[in-house]
């Protein structure tokens, strides 16, 4: 019974549609880069000292917001719900619990850390399989259990 | 000792410097809420009634909303020490904010009470929330959420240090029935606080038995405004709330979901002006290793109140997820301060686990240089970009126009003033500090009192004589007035248009 429910759960997870997105890596943080610039050294005018406005305003600080918004937006749980369906948001959730407290894997953790990222320099845009394949594996720790 | 207190005297006196530094001047000017809370208060101190006339309400019918009352009555003393302005409207606000940071240092402290780091957590649990992006937000303008995240704080720590001491249970009861009065999403919040308290905690309140009846009489007397104008102070929650749109299992679950994006969190807050800053998220970027190694460290600690903690963190989204949009900061402010709290415990567990000093010294230096940049950019962000950016967001410009209209006004014998922006009456009590006494019999038509007429989108002159016409700048009337007066915000954009027109 209990296998059989996993397995129904697993085929939820598989079967859910992967949710379109928005285009979200490098070269979209490239186009905003400028405009960003223009519109947050213009507020702090010229009477401020360039070296300050440069410290707080500079391709790397805006760079890193920009990808980190792409990068923080596959580890959204309203992604991770339109990828592996709201059925795989709790083995997902078992899976990190697992990773992270139960049997720290390190190399695990960072690969997990990593992955994510890597569409934001190469394409690789089914970037949102991953949380199914994490939502099942999480399903076979539960099982395993 | 003293060392431990002298560091929570520094802590609180960064808080308040924080929270009280330009505070009648950033954000740059009174929202039309906080000017109604204002007037009202001012209403209070004079007459004893609000600006309908009604005699010390239990809540208070404002632009059709009907708050809670506590929040305005708050306000009172302010106004009888600094009369009515900026700063004493939002004093209280401030005050409270400085005081949860106090009050934060006592929770995190009983909370880890079974650790031996127990003061660690406690202060830098303060100092997190003292610096806060999302706190500082609430606790420097006048918006009764924050009065009642001050209350809720409250609350939950004397019921923690009520193990053995009843009447402190007591002043906990008293505390929640406050929160009860201060906030619409309170209504839904210290039900459920209150509700995994009595859960988790049901070994120490039995042992009470039948004394536990007072402090719930308590609670239910603070219901009283609540239920005794029950289909008013309902009225928001059925304009914002989910259950009259479609799908609302899917918006809540959707909604609750959204209050854990790390975009939300960190990078991106909500589109609401007042909210945040633009540029940042509600919470520092440094402290996100520190609140998932908190996280961690929490699960696996042996505290009894870990339950609470976790309890705490994962409803603290349910009154945001019950209303739209989502997310929200300002409905989920009940997440403060377990975010603090959780950040501290990661910092601790960073700094006692047992790694090579190299490593840990490295990362913790890496930790310190971002948190210097995280907060310098947020001061800067605040202070210098904010006041411009968000300039329309509040209500910039008003003042200036009521200021100089009432500098004028008697050689008018009308002025009409657009109500484009919304509200534009309680602009003209609030900053000419109109008699409420002489404003109550004129309360129930909001179109007009006095020598003032409000109007939609246009103005059609029904008086003989001369009138002073305050216009939004995009409206341009045809034949031209004769302008007499432009009104810029902070931004120096035109928000008002003043003609003389015969």
């Amino acid at each position: 019974m209990r296998y059989a429910t996993l397995l129904i759960l697993a085929i939820f997870i598989i079967s859910k549609d992967l949710p379109m997105s928005d285009q979200c890596d490098r070269a979209t943080a490239q186009t905003a880069l400028p405009v960003r610039i223009f519109s947050e050294t213009t507020i702090d005018g010229r009477d401020q000292p360039v070296l300050v406005t440069r410290f707080f305003h500079n391709k790397v600080t805006i760079m890193s917001s920009e990808l980190g918004r792409c990068y923080f937006n596959f580890f959204d749980l309203n992604f991770v719900v339109n990828s592996a369906s709201l059925f795989g948001l709790l083995p997902w959730l078992y899976f990190f619990y697992r990773i992270f407290l139960q049997i720290p894997k390190y190399p695990c953790i960072l690969a997990i850390f990593i992955i994510p990222a890597v569409p934001l320099f190469i394409a690789f845009p089914q970037v949102a399989y991953l949380h199914k394949v994490f939502a099942i594996i999480g399903l076979v720790l539960w099982a395993k259990r | 000792m003293i060392s431990r207190n002298i560091l929570l005297i520094l802590i609180l006196t960064i808080a308040a410097l924080l929270r009280f530094y330009q505070l009648g001047h950033n954000p740059p000017e009174l929202y039309v809420d906080e000017v109604s809370n204002g007037y009202n208060a001012y209403s209070i101190l004079k007459t004893a009634m609000d600006e309908y006339g009604n005699f010390l309400p239990l809540t208070f019918r404002a632009f059709g909303d009907y708050n809670p009352a506590l929040s305005v009555y708050l306000l009172v003393p302010a106004i009888v020490v600094f009369g009515l302005n900026e700063f004493a409207v939002r004093f209280p606000s401030a005050l409270l904010g400085t005081l949860t940071v106090l009050l934060t240092y006592f929770l995190a402290k009983k909370l880890f009470e079974e650790t031996k780091y127990k003061f660690s957590i406690a202060h830098i649990s303060a100092l997190l929330l003292a610096i806060s992006p999302w706190h500082l937000q609430f606790s420097r303008y006048d918006h009764e959420a924050n009065f009642m995240v001050f209350f809720v704080v409250l609350g939950t720590t004397l019921f923690l240090f009520s193990k053995n001491n009843y009447r402190v249970l007591v002043l906990s009861a008293i505390s929640f029935a406050a929160t009860l009065n201060t906030y619409q999403g309170a209504k839904i919040w210290v039900p459920v606080i209150l509700m995994a308290l009595v859960l988790i905690y049901k070994k120490q309140l039995l042992k009470w038995k039948l004394k536990l009846l007072i402090p719930a009489l308590i609670v239910i007397v603070g219901a009283i405004p609540i239920v005794t104008n029950l289909q008013q102070s309902t009225i928001r929650a059925r304009s914002a709330g989910i259950f009259e749109k479609e799908e609302p299992v899917k918006l809540f679950i959707s909604g609750y979901l959204s209050h854990f994006s790390p975009n939300f969190l960190f990078v991106t807050p909500d589109n609401i002006g007042r909210h945040s800053i633009p540029g940042m998220g509600h919470l520092y970027i440094f402290e996100l290793p520190l609140i998932l190694a908190g996280i961690i460290f929490a699960i696996r600690s042996k505290t009894p109140h870990k339950k609470f903690l976790f309890a705490w963190l994962l409803l603290a989204p349910i009154p945001a997820a019950l209303a739209t949009p989502t997310p929200h900061a300002l409905r989920s402010i009940t997440f403060l301060p377990i975010f603090s709290i959780l950040a501290a415990i990661g910092l601790v567990a960073i700094i006692t686990a047992r790694t090579s000093f190299k490593f840990k010294a490295t990362l913790l230096a890496g930790l310190a240089i971002v948190a210097a940049y995280n907060m310098v950019t947020y001061f800067h962000l605040y202070y210098k970009h904010y006041p411009k950016l968000k300039a329309a967001d509040w209500n910039d410009g008003h003042k200036e126009m009521v200021e100089y209209v009432d500098s004028i006004k008697d050689n008018y014998e009308v002025i009409a003033v657009s109500n484009y922006y919304g509200h534009p009456y309680i602009f003209v009590l609030f900053y000419s500090k109109y008699d409420p006494a002489a404003y109550h019999s004129q309360s129930q038509d909001k179109t007009k009192f006095d020598k003032f007429e409000f109007f939609g989108a246009s103005w059609d002159k029904k008086v003989a004589g001369t009138a002073l016409v305050v216009r939004p700048h995009w409206q341009k009337p045809d034949p031209p007035p004769k302008y007499i007066k432009e009104i810029y915000d902070t931004a120096d954009t035109l928000v008002f248009r003043i003609s003389e027109e015969e």
